[in-house]
């Protein structure tokens, strides 16, 4: 190495500074949140009064959590199970009309969500699902599995073909051999699959606004309208404490799986 | 377990070249190897092709007829009226206004986005634990979603609790009781900052992906032919990085032609429509001001079209571009 000290220490100033600005907003948060400020629950002293607030707006801090998961969660089995399906589907087998149900699979990336929400809108009660998390969780699913799908099926075209043909000559039939033996063996692509999936519905809030009534409202949404409710005078306490409950866990999900994060733009997946 | 491998249909076309026999006979397996493949392919993609044909095909049919009908978010459908819902869209003089908008946002966040994270990529690119541990800091917010970001900003942006108004203030900016958010200008780079923030971590690793595709031998023959560090980004990196700048600025564009949450958030569009993105026109013409679904309906699908035309020649733009190399 021929940089010298000079440069050298300004790379580590100039890198630092950097970082701090970019985690610098998170921590803003979480001390801000139980921060004494006027005009929010938490006037004097440092404390949860904030917290407690949040707890008890609308109908409630554990309604919006449980919706939030029902949603997440619902959304990444759901993506997983048709990642995994379609994406071995298109890794291994020649069938009609494989290539048009890729390109249309591909096509979901290239519609703004507003051209698909406003006839869901009429459409969800068509077929059951108005004002339904469920309903929520399958048009999440819809638009993560163009990314999921293309992962899914990179992983499984990169398993050798002699795995499941030696499954099938042990006696298993098509759908054991792809679930007890081919699943295991493409679990990172799964994992990545998932992350980004959980996160993506974790963090939605335009699929539903679009479709949610309050009761149903997922954090995010519940987030948002607590500030509009309480116009003029904006607590911004509860606020950054509901940011703060809204991004805990998806930060930590993040940093636990940040390998299989960096995997997804590895796999040439991630690409409009 | 090895004869039932004999035994087994040959699979590969080598083997079935061998005799003309053994090819007539493969030729009729295969085809009913064909019709297996057929069944099973169709089966494991049967779920993925019922959800598309349950909530993509089936709502672009229905936003087709809502854009041709007279329906109103509370009254429902109440027959066809094509043309008139595009006529009152072009009457409408906010959408030029947010149209401008966009493009205007589109064009600065694009710009100043791409410089940041490419200067990014370049300084995280070698694995140190230094290095992984920047790229960790700088990747964070992309765990956040555009939503909570927003939230996040708004509070940052707010004279009461937030430093911002009082950091500004101190260099000489309005200062006071007034939000950042509350000027035209104010709004737009709050939330070119916000953005910027957000994804910067997510296209610094996009483009790292194409940084680490460039096999490390050119360098080395840059270096042996005397080439300084200028010279090599100049004429070496960036040439072949060409492909991944290209994709991520097609990225860029799109999610910011398309921005919803950012503004519905911070700006609600305001200060006086100012901020007024196209999609948020939608929302305002469904939900807020005309309720109007018809409408909503029929500008989602011009911007549909529009997106189909400009990701077109984009892509197009973007395939000349690597047959020139």
């Amino acid at each position: 190495m021929k940089t010298s000290a000079g440069p050298r220490s300004a790379y580590y100033t100039l890198t630092t500074v950097m970082a701090v600005v970019f985690v610098l907003p998170l921590v803003w948060a979480v001390v801000s949140s139980v921060s004494p400020s006027p005009g929010t629950a938490q006037t004097h002293g440092f404390g949860f009064k904030n917290y407690v607030t949040l707890f008890s707006y609308g109908y409630g801090l554990p309604t919006y959590l449980k919706n939030s998961l029902v949603i997440s969660i619902g959304a990444t089995v759901l993506t997983l199970v048709l990642a995994a399906t379609s994406g071995y589907a298109f890794a291994r087998f020649r069938f009609w009309g494989k290539n048009a149900l890729f390109v249309m699979v591909l096509s979901i990336m290239m519609i703004p969500y507003a051209t698909l929400l406003i006839p869901l809108l009429v459409w969800m009660k068509d077929i059951d699902l108005q004002n339904s998390l469920i309903g929520v969780a399958l048009v999440l699913t819809l638009f993560q599995i163009p990314f999921g799908i293309f992962m899914m099926r990179t992983s499984f075209a990169a398993v050798p073909r002699d795995l499941e043909e030696a499954a099938l000559i042990d006696g298993c039939n098509s759908f054991q051999a792809f679930y007890r033996v081919l699943l295991p063996a493409v679990r990172p692509g799964l994992t990545t699959v998932g992350l980004f999936t959980y996160l993506a519905a974790w963090n939605d809030f335009m699929v539903s606004l679009y479709l949610l009534s309050m009761q149903n409202a997922p954090l995010p949404l519940a987030l948002v309208n607590m500030r509009q409710q309480t116009m003029g005078v904006i607590d911004y306490g509860s606020t950054t404490a509901g940011v703060v409950v809204l991004t805990i866990p998806a930060v930590i999900l993040f940093l636990a799986l940040q390998r299989y994060y960096i995997r997804g733009f590895m796999s040439g997946a991630v690409k409009g | 377990m090895t004869e039932t491998r004999i035994s087994a249909p040959p699979t590969s076309p080598a083997q079935a070249t061998t005799a003309p026999a053994v090819r007539r006979q493969t030729r009729r397996s295969g085809r009913k190897r064909a019709h297996g493949e057929n069944r099973k392919g169709w089966l494991y993609a049967a779920p993925a092709a019922a959800l598309l044909l349950l909530l993509f095909v089936a709502p672009i049919v229905v936003v087709i007829i809502m854009a041709c009908s007279h329906w109103t978010l509370l009254g429902g459908a109440q027959g066809n009226n094509f043309p008139e819902n595009f006529r009152h869209l072009f009457a409408d003089p906010l959408l030029p206004q947010s149209i401008g908008f966009t493009l205007k946002y589109t064009v600065i966040t694009t710009v100043i986005l791409m410089p940041i994270a490419f200067g990014l990529a370049l300084l995280v690119q070698e694995s140190r634990r230094w290095n992984n541990l920047l790229r960790t800091a700088i990747l964070v917010p992309s765990a956040l979603g555009i939503a909570s970001a927003s939230l996040l900003f708004y509070a940052l942006y707010s004279p009461q609790v937030g430093p911002i108004t009082h950091i500004l203030e101190s260099l000489g900016g309005p200062g006071g009781q007034s939000s950042i958010l509350g000027t035209p200008g104010g709004a737009l780079w709050g939330t070119v900052v916000l953005v910027v923030w957000r994804f910067a971590g997510y296209y610094m690793l996009l483009t790292m992906v194409g940084l680490q595709a460039i096999p490390s031998g050119v360098y080395e023959a840059a270096r042996l032919d005397g080439a300084g560090r200028w010279r090599t980004l100049l004429s070496i990196t960036l040439p072949l990085l060409r492909p991944t700048i290209a994709m991520t600025m097609i990225m860029s564009i799109t999610g910011s032609l398309l921005a919803f949450d950012q503004f519905y958030i911070l700006t609600k569009g305001g200060p006086n429509n100012a901020t007024m993105t196209i999609v948020q026109l939608i929302y305002r013409d469904a939900f807020e001001t005309r309720k109007d679904l018809g409408m909503a309906a029929a500008l989602s699908v011009l911007l549909l079209l529009a997106l189909v035309v400009i990701n077109a020649v984009q892509l197009r733009a973007l395939r000349v571009g690597a047959d020139e190399e």
